[in-house]
């Protein structure tokens, strides 16, 4: 049985639109998930009095509306605005709403390109891979040649490829970013991106012909040793762990079994970072 | 959805009606502000005849209509067509033949309630007439819709008119008489009809509202099909015996300290010793207008809830017995969320909600019985509904009850404005309370 959340106020008629998502909400609650998924690209204009008399006057919530009225006229921060408003409605999760104070905290002070960056970046660090570097191409296009953004685009593109294990291009990325900044983080993720896509004769071969790399190799290796020694104990680990066990104790039907639920959620993750 | 509250006191010059309607005869009672209790229309100034036979009576070859005794006399005189059964022939959605014209009985009814308001209109205004309530031995969806299409016609605003049976006149004309005469339980033998009707009001004192109660008995061998006849004497004392029993059933290892005799029926003293078992330790009244009265109290409810019956819930037939709700959550707390509450007819309310379902495609109903019986769940599940992001399903719910212990729901899918569109599937299930 699911959990009801009644509805607060009424549905608009006419809709809020939050012109820096380029959508509307036709409900206090649709303008609380809008600001949850794009809070990454609200900036001061959100802090609008239209905003609290289209909550008074078309979602029928007066005393919302006069509470953040209020916090307008002392000149409350947009945090604490959008604090407010997302804990007074609760329709989003105490998760979310923390989540959202911490993006809006972060991003005070960004720049338009940036706050578009750091939503990429969410994009990334939850495996939505596909997502992310159409938005990293759109702000490249829009940003000048050498601006000191690109360089940081470029190299989190790269991530995102090695995220689809497309580790080609992940290599080429952090190669050329290299070459503009010189930067030894970007030499190292170069190097395992090679060291995970090719086989390692070929590999050995490749980092032979740069004696200059040696020593990023040397710590890329050291790291490589430690993240393979760990990994036993980490909670993935454990499980493959657990699986495998199964097949030594002769236990074939629940290795088979644990296999294949493990094998369809890494390809249904997969997919899904590839949409 | 329920009247909204006015200050009925605080008007002046405003009246509550009771009508208290069947077959036999119409009676009219109104209470205006200022008074203590309900007053009665006489049919002749100055005396305390109340009822006005349920009568009309087309005159031949013109179009002039009499009603009530007025009707009778001049259908006697040969003068007219006589019209009766007006309720019954309503019900039945018969045409009314009277000569060679025929008429919707729904409208000869109309009609004749039209005309009957002529006597409360010398003494009170249309316009002063705050709320109208029409009382009839039992309601049920015929009923309400034959009585509310009359009432239609009277030019009240709809949201004036209400109904309640017979049993809830008794019970709002008790609450409002000294507390004496119903500490224990009250009887009411009604021989107004063609046969006898018995009820018995209680009431659970130990409850908070005190809950009360109605049992009713229908008595067929008490045909009446004609005046009382001095010379058919044994057949008189055969009821009086058999009325005896009745008491006996009624009274009999209970503390009924009051009883009411209503209707022509009781004329002529043929109950003499069934009488005398009936009084024994018990307070006894022969009356006519209990109905119309009791109408009127529950007219003056609606507009204005009186200190004595906040203390009281009546679970009356049309009485919805049970509380209808959900756990739901809002703003971040989980509340119960009432719906539908019990102690209200059931035809006249209805809740509507919008509500935002957080994940999957079904949700619960609570009922909790007000009669005993344990509290239930009812699972409703919204097949079909596309699977969607967390809390992105906004459904409009309407709860209307279909009889007394049925409820019918209905759910809309709404979607989440540009966010999932809108499919405007509607689901519907009945269940019983």
């Amino acid at each position: 049985m699911s959990r009801v959340l009644l509805c607060m106020g009424k549905q608009a008629e006419q809709p809020y639109r939050i012109e820096k998502i380029g959508l509307q909400a036709y409900s206090v609650e649709e303008l609380c998930f809008l600001i949850c998924r794009n809070a990454y690209l609200l900036d001061e204009d959100f802090l609008d009095k239209k905003l609290t008399d289209w909550l008074k006057k078309e979602c029928e919530l007066e005393t919302l509306a006069k509470t953040l009225q209020g916090m307008l006229r002392s000149g409350c921060s947009l945090a604490d605005f959008i604090r407010t408003l997302l804990w007074e409605t609760a329709y989003c999760t105490p998760e979310e709403i923390r989540s959202v104070e911490e993006l809006l905290e972060k991003n005070a002070g960004l720049s338009g390109s940036e706050r578009k960056k750091v939503h990429a970046d969410y994009l990334v660090q939850n495996g939505r891979y596909t997502e992310a570097l159409r938005e990293y191409e759109t702000l490249l296009e829009q940003l000048e040649d050498g601006e000191p953004l690109c360089l940081r685009i470029q190299h989190n593109m790269g991530v995102a490829f090695a995220g689809m294990q497309q580790f080609h291009k992940a290599a080429e990325l952090f190669l050329g970013v290299y070459e503009k900044s010189g930067e030894r983080d970007e030499i190292e993720a170069y190097l395992a991106a090679l060291r995970m896509e090719l086989p390692e004769e070929e590999y050995v071969r490749k980092v032979s012909e740069r004696p200059e790399y040696t020593e990023a190799l040397m710590e890329l290796e050291k790291r490589y040793a430690q993240a393979r020694s760990q990994w036993p104990a980490s909670r993935t680990g454990e499980e493959w762990n657990r699986i495998i066990r199964n097949r030594q104790n002769g236990n074939s039907r629940d290795y088979y079994e644990n296999m294949g639920a493990a094998i369809a959620g890494l390809k249904e993750s997969y997919r899904k970072n590839m949409m | 959805m329920q009247l909204e509250k006015k200050d009925f006191l605080g008007k002046k010059n405003r009246v509550a009606v009771g009508y208290d309607l069947n077959d036999e005869y119409a009676q009219i009672s109104f209470f205006s502000s200022e008074a203590r209790e309900p007053e009665t229309v006489s049919v002749v100034t100055g005396s305390q005849l109340y009822n006005i036979p349920t009568a009309l009576c087309k005159r031949n070859e013109v179009n002039q209509w009499f009603y009530g005794k007025e009707a009778l006399k001049t259908a006697e005189a040969g003068e007219g067509i006589l019209v009766t059964g007006l309720l019954s022939k309503a019900i039945a959605g018969e045409e009314v033949k009277v000569g060679e014209e025929s008429f919707d009985a729904v409208a000869v009814l109309a009609l004749f309630m039209k005309r009957s308001l002529a006597l409360l209109n010398l003494i009170v205004h249309p316009d002063q007439i705050a709320v109208f309530m029409i009382t009839v031995k039992e309601l049920d969806q015929r009923m309400l819709e034959v009585l509310s299409q009359a009432a239609a016609a009277l030019s009240l605003k709809n949201s004036q008119v209400f109904f309640q049976s017979h049993t809830e006149s008794f019970y709002h004309y008790m609450v409002h008489q000294p507390k004496e005469l119903w500490q224990h339980q009250a009887a009411l033998f009604d021989f107004s009809g063609s046969s006898m009707t018995a009820y018995r009001l209680e009431c659970n004192r130990h409850t908070t509202p005190m809950v009360a109660f109605m049992e009713t008995g229908e008595y067929p061998y008490f045909i009446r099909s004609t005046e009382y006849n001095a010379e058919e004497a044994e057949h008189y004392q055969e009821w009086d015996r058999q009325f005896e029993q009745v008491v006996e059933e009624w009274t009999q290892g209970r503390i009924v300290s009051t009883a009411f005799l209503i209707g022509e029926g009781f004329d002529g003293g043929w109950c003499r010793e069934s009488l005398k078992k009936l009084c024994r330790n018990r307070r006894v009244f022969q009356g006519n207008n209990l109905y119309s009265k009791g109408a009127c109290y529950g007219a003056r409810e609606k507009l204005s809830e009186s200190d004595i019956e906040k203390q009281y819930v009546f679970l009356g037939k049309e009485k919805l017995k049970a509380n209808i709700g959900m756990r739901m959550f809002r703003r971040g707390e989980e509340v119960y969320f009432a719906l539908l509450d019990a102690g209200y007819n059931w035809f006249e309310v209805r809740k509507e909600c919008e509500v935002i379902l957080e994940s999957g495609n079904s949700f619960d109903i609570l009922v909790t019985p007000l009669t005993g019986g344990n509290p239930k769940s009812v699972e409703i599940v919204l097949e079909g509904l596309p699977r969607r992001e967390r809390a992105t399903t906004r459904l409009l719910l309407m709860f209307e009850p279909v009889l007394e212990n049925r409820i019918r729901i209905r759910a809309e899918d709404l979607g989440f404005g540009e966010i999932v569109p809108a499919t405007h599937q509607i689901w519907q299930e009945e269940f019983e309370i």
